[in-house]
């Protein structure tokens, strides 16, 4: 990885880390599994970003291997409370969200699994191992970002009918964005990945599409979680004016 | 309770006009999904904005007269008929994503 790359990854992970604490922070208050759910996850996320790129700040040449394997565990587990939170949030008691969820979490815990037993995690394409957890990781992406967009539009329908806040109907938004960025995330890791199995450096390429995509999913993240309130007059603001002429009509 | 809700109002409305069980149930859902609401997480403001704003129209067009005071008469049930329910679904999406924000 570029410096650059580094210095991005670990200031999104400690992001993550703030959000987590404050997730949790409001699940205590709440007494509400969806946002337990969501800060164990960015938890998850930022202990992994963070550790991966402890190495280069402390000048080793890796993590220790069993270092590496409490932190590659702790992100595969991390992400199945993720999809409860997809599944729990999006589609309460269907069948094939449930299924989605369970295969997964198996491609996770599998790919894991398959990693540790078979004498540690790679980055390559050459590697099953790593294809099953990546495609494990991939899914909630994909899914959240789906979620997000089919929910903003019919958020948008209710902000209309004043049923709904237009800074809630722009977090299903700003939420389907950060699922994008983690699509083109797990893009670039695969991109990595096939690097890796030719034995070439890293491109600039990947890079640069791995820091722009934390780079978004950060400030999407920053959006939901502390939304400035300049932010939230100009969605309001911007919710009226398209609501004005369907109130005229 | 969400999903009865819907059944409760769909069989009022039945009831309060000439339609038929699937006619009353398919000229609701197609009301809700104008209002982008989701049947599985009705509350009853959201169905009290439907029978003011959108039902009015929807029974207009399927030649049900005084539409108004049948969409008022319908409100009115499903009024009494929730008035024992905890009506607060904290765990609906829009309550989600409301928390998340912290308002």
């Amino acid at each position: 990885m570029a410096e650059s790359a580094y210095i991005i990854s670990s200031v999104a992970g400690c992001f993550y880390l703030i959000a987590c604490y404050r997730l949790l922070k409001l699940s205590r208050r709440s007494g509400q599994r969806p946002e337990f759910w969501l800060g164990i996850y960015f938890g998850a996320a930022g202990q992994w970003y963070l550790l991966y790129t402890a190495p280069y700040f402390l000048g080793l040449d890796a993590l220790p291997p069993l270092t590496e394997q409490g932190v590659e565990w702790t992100y595969a587990l991390g992400v199945i409370p993720y999809l409860l939170f997809i599944r729990s949030t999006f589609r309460p008691g269907c069948g094939w969200a449930t299924a989605l969820a369970i295969a997964s979490s198996l491609l996770l815990i599998g790919g894991a699994a398959a990693a540790s037993l078979g004498g540690g995690f790679s980055n390559s394409i050459d590697d099953l191992a790593y294809l099953i957890e990546w495609t494990g990781y991939t899914i909630p992406s994909i899914w959240m970002c789906g979620e997000g967009f089919v929910a903003h539009s019919a958020a948008q329908k209710r902000v209309r009918m004043g049923l709904c806040e237009p800074v809630v109907a722009n977090r299903y938004l700003l939420f389907a964005y950060f699922g994008g960025c983690q699509i083109a995330a797990c893009a670039a890791d695969l991109l990595w990945a096939l690097e890796n199995s030719r034995e070439s450096a890293s491109s600039a390429f990947a890079n640069g599409l791995l820091s722009a995509t934390e780079i978004a999913s950060v400030a999407a993240l920053w959006l939901v979680f502390f939304p400035p309130l300049a932010y939230r007059r100009w969605i309001k603001h911007r919710a009226e004016l398209l609501s004005a002429p369907a109130e005229r009509g | 309770m969400a999903a009865a809700f819907f059944d409760i109002a769909a069989e009022l409305l039945g009831e309060r006009t000439d339609m038929d069980r699937l006619a009353a149930r398919g000229t609701l859902r197609l009301a809700l999904k104008e209002a982008g609401l989701d049947v599985q997480n009705l509350t009853v403001p959201q169905l009290r904005a439907v029978f003011e704003k959108l039902m009015p129209k929807e029974l207009e067009a399927r030649g049900v007269s005084d539409a108004t005071a049948t969409c008022k008469a319908v409100m009115d049930d499903i009024a009494s008929a929730a008035s024992t329910v905890d009506l607060e679904d904290s765990n609906s999406p829009d309550e989600i994503f409301k928390r998340l924000g912290g308002n």
